[in-house]
């Protein structure tokens, strides 16, 4: 536990675009080095604000790069929590799972003193966060607890964007709607800098069905009945790993971070590919 | 082949259990998945892939195919069953006596009032023992026209057997030449063994002059061979005498006659036959009535060569046969004999050769017995067509209710349709098992 508390004090979950967050309500107080500190160039990316491009440098090589800054940017973090009923799926559950990733997540955000805004995909409650690490945690066990898994994630309303653009989005979700690339495409529009954790369950992601089955869609209630058989089940990878890669082609797209875990990954791991 | 019943019932009852069964069987676990989509995909993969193993040709080829067998199937059961529904048996005797001095006519009419049902033609010389083809009525017809008398001599066993059997069958029977039943009527005569097995019944009618022969079951059975009857001198007439019970019957005042007389003549059409002479006890005589137990003997009436002498003991094999009162103890045949009347003996008879040349002189003799014959024979068996026509059929008549047009005969005899509930079954089935499947791949 303390090891995993020393990763996440390590960690550094930040955007990879220059962000200029604003959101209503407390700032968290002071923040690590000065928003000035260059870190590096970075070829430029469609969505990445125009007064970051180095335009001297444009004018000598003709390439487009902006200037990439140091961690002390003042950024919101937007955690969005998959509250899908497909979320209850699986042995653990997604659900149970999501809670302490975002627990980590949380921890490793604050720590850095940025606001952090936990958001009911379903429902679109939210919660932010801007006290001490010690205060916030045990307030950000209670309101995931309190989530009700029943709505449908996606989309989300106008008012969410309204009121979160250039903020750095973390959605946890097991991105079963198909609506999920067009969430995607939204973050441009609004600015927003995207890590897409694809949550999966290891039932969901190597299903050990053999045999004949009425399936039914634990959301919409849709029927299937079908006879599964090892021809069958190498189709659901084929199809998983489709699905799971045409995620990924539309985050690489936009310069957004797809990682995918499932839920009999160790969390640590998990955590250091947030940090990168 | 018999495509729906009882195969029909057997599938409109077995396919539906069988599907079911194997449709229970499956393990089918109901399972709340997020990922349904995907296997809906994969569901509907897999169809698409099945419908392209299953070209469109192959399917209209299986299609066809079923099709086919239905109809064929239809067809063929159609002919077997609607025919065996309605068939009719005649037991035609085509030996050469009774063609002679019968005529098909009546029997043609007969068909013809009955058209639309289908026959079974047995021929007694011949294919008695065989089940028969089943023939239109036209077919029927035909083959009748064509028959050719035969000389061979009638084997009443088979004749016995095929008759019982078919009655046992339930099947309707209508026999029509005399000769025939003439025969089993002779057979009550005779012990009981497996030649005659199913014979119980015979008896005199003196109302007109027939010799009723009923089979086990009440089965079919009508006929007359006209014989008169005289004790001593003088005709029985009526009520006098009788055949009951394979016994002999009189009244008392013929008893009395029997009784001085001895003899009791039997006659074909004022033509004396044979002369019997019976074993007469005051002690059997009782309420008017008088039993004779047996016959004792039989005199031929007059000169008979050896011969024919031999043929007659074949008629009653078991009695004395005496020649002019001596007995002819050494011309006796084995009583297991069953041919009766065969056609040398009748053409005998007709020709006079039987008897002496005093009483055949006549030159009218053979044609008389001839006409005589015929028209007692149309009389009798128009008389038979009348009551198949006209009245309801025996209660063993009974219909196989196998068949596409299912029939029922009713009191009238007429047909009433019926529609098939195995078919009805299959083609629910059917639709449903389609309806299945269509909405499956929408």
């Amino acid at each position: 536990m303390k090891e995993l508390l020393g990763l996440l004090e390590q960690l550094n979950i930040r955007p990879h675009r220059n962000l200029q967050s604003h959101i209503q309500g407390p700032q968290p107080k002071g923040t690590p080095g000065t928003s000035e500190d260059f870190l590096k160039f970075q070829h430029y990316q469609p969505g990445d604000a125009l007064n970051q491009v180095d335009w001297k440098k444009y004018v000598k090589s003709k390439a487009l790069l902006t200037k990439q800054f140091g961690d002390d940017q003042n950024y919101t973090v937007v955690l969005l929590v998959d509250t899908s009923r497909s979320m209850t799926y699986g042995n653990p559950s997604k659900a149970a799972y999501q809670n302490r990733l975002i627990e980590g997540i949380a921890y490793a955000v604050l720590y850095r003193l940025h606001p952090l805004v936990l958001v009911d995909m379903g429902t679109e409650k939210r919660a932010l966060f801007s006290q001490s690490v010690n205060e916030s945690i045990p307030q950000i066990k209670k309101w995931l607890n309190a989530l009700e898994y029943s709505a449908k994630a996606l989309p989300l309303s106008s008012d969410f964007y309204h009121q979160f653009s250039n903020c750095l989005l973390i959605a946890v979700t097991d991105a079963w709607d198909e609506t999920y690339h067009s969430f995607i495409d939204q973050q441009v529009v609004f600015q927003n800098d995207l890590i897409l954790m694809h949550l999966l369950s290891e039932e969901e992601l190597d299903p050990t069905l053999n045999g004949s089955y009425l399936l039914t869609d634990c959301e919409s209630g849709k029927e299937v009945q079908l006879r599964i058989d090892q021809k069958k089940i190498e189709r659901y990878h084929k199809i998983m790993h489709s699905k799971c890669l045409a995620l990924k082609t539309t985050c690489a797209k936009y310069g957004f971070r797809y990682i995918n875990v499932s839920t009999s990954d160790e969390l640590k791991p998990v955590f250091v590919k947030l940090g990168r | 082949m018999s495509f729906l019943n009882p195969f029909g019932w057997l599938l409109a009852i077995g396919f539906p259990i069988v599907y079911m069964l194997s449709k229970n069987n499956k393990k089918q676990l109901r399972i709340d998945l997020p990922s349904i989509d995907i296997w809906r995909q994969i569901e509907a993969e897999s169809l698409q892939q099945q419908t392209k193993k299953w070209s469109p040709s192959v399917l209209l080829a299986i299609q066809l195919v079923i099709v086919g067998c239905v109809v064929i199937g239809d067809i063929d059961m159609y002919k077997t069953f609607s025919t065996t529904d309605d068939v009719i048996t005649l037991i035609y005797d085509d030996s050469f006596s009774t063609e002679r001095i019968t005529s098909k006519e009546p029997l043609l009419e007969f068909i013809e009032a009955n058209k639309e049902k289908n026959f079974k033609v047995l021929f007694v010389n011949e294919t008695l023992t065989e089940e028969g083809q089943l023939l239109t009525a036209k077919e029927a017809e035909k083959l009748l026209e064509s028959r050719v008398p035969s000389r061979n001599a009638l084997d009443v066993s088979l004749l016995t057997n095929t008759y019982y059997q078919l009655e046992s069958n339930g099947n309707s029977v209508v026999v029509f030449t005399d000769k025939v039943l003439a025969t089993i009527a002779s057979l009550e005569l005779l012990p009981v063994d497996e030649s005659n097995v199913g014979l119980r019944h015979v008896s005199y009618n003196p109302m007109d002059e027939t010799i009723t022969i009923s089979i086990e079951n009440d089965g079919v059975a009508i006929q007359l061979v006209p014989l008169e009857i005289y004790v001593g001198q003088d005709l029985v007439y009526e009520e006098q005498l009788y055949i009951e019970g394979g016994q002999i019957k009189c009244h008392k005042i013929i008893s009395e006659q029997l009784k001085n007389n001895g003899l009791l003549s039997i006659s074909m059409h004022d033509t004396p036959l044979l002369t019997v002479k019976l074993a007469v006890n005051d002690s059997l005589l009782s309420d008017n009535k008088y039993t004779i137990p047996f016959i004792q003997s039989i005199d031929v009436a007059t000169d008979m060569d050896d011969e024919n002498l031999a043929k007659v003991m074949t008629l009653l094999p078991y009695v004395t046969l005496s020649k002019n009162g001596v007995p002819l103890m050494d011309l006796a045949i084995p009583a297991s004999s069953a041919v009766l009347y065969d056609d040398t003996f009748l053409d005998a008879v007709s020709t006079g050769t039987l008897f002496s040349k005093e009483t055949t002189k006549s030159p009218y003799f053979p044609l008389w017995i001839e006409d005589h014959a015929k028209a007692t024979y149309e009389r009798e068996v128009n008389r038979e067509i009348k009551t198949l026509i006209e009245k309801p059929l025996p209660s063993n008549y009974r219909i196989n209710t196998m068949g596409h047009k299912q029939s029922e005969v009713v009191n009238n005899g007429h047909k009433k349709e019926m529609i098939h509930p195995e078919l009805i079954i299959l083609l629910v089935f059917g639709f449903i098992l389609l309806e299945e499947e269509v909405r499956k791949r929408v």
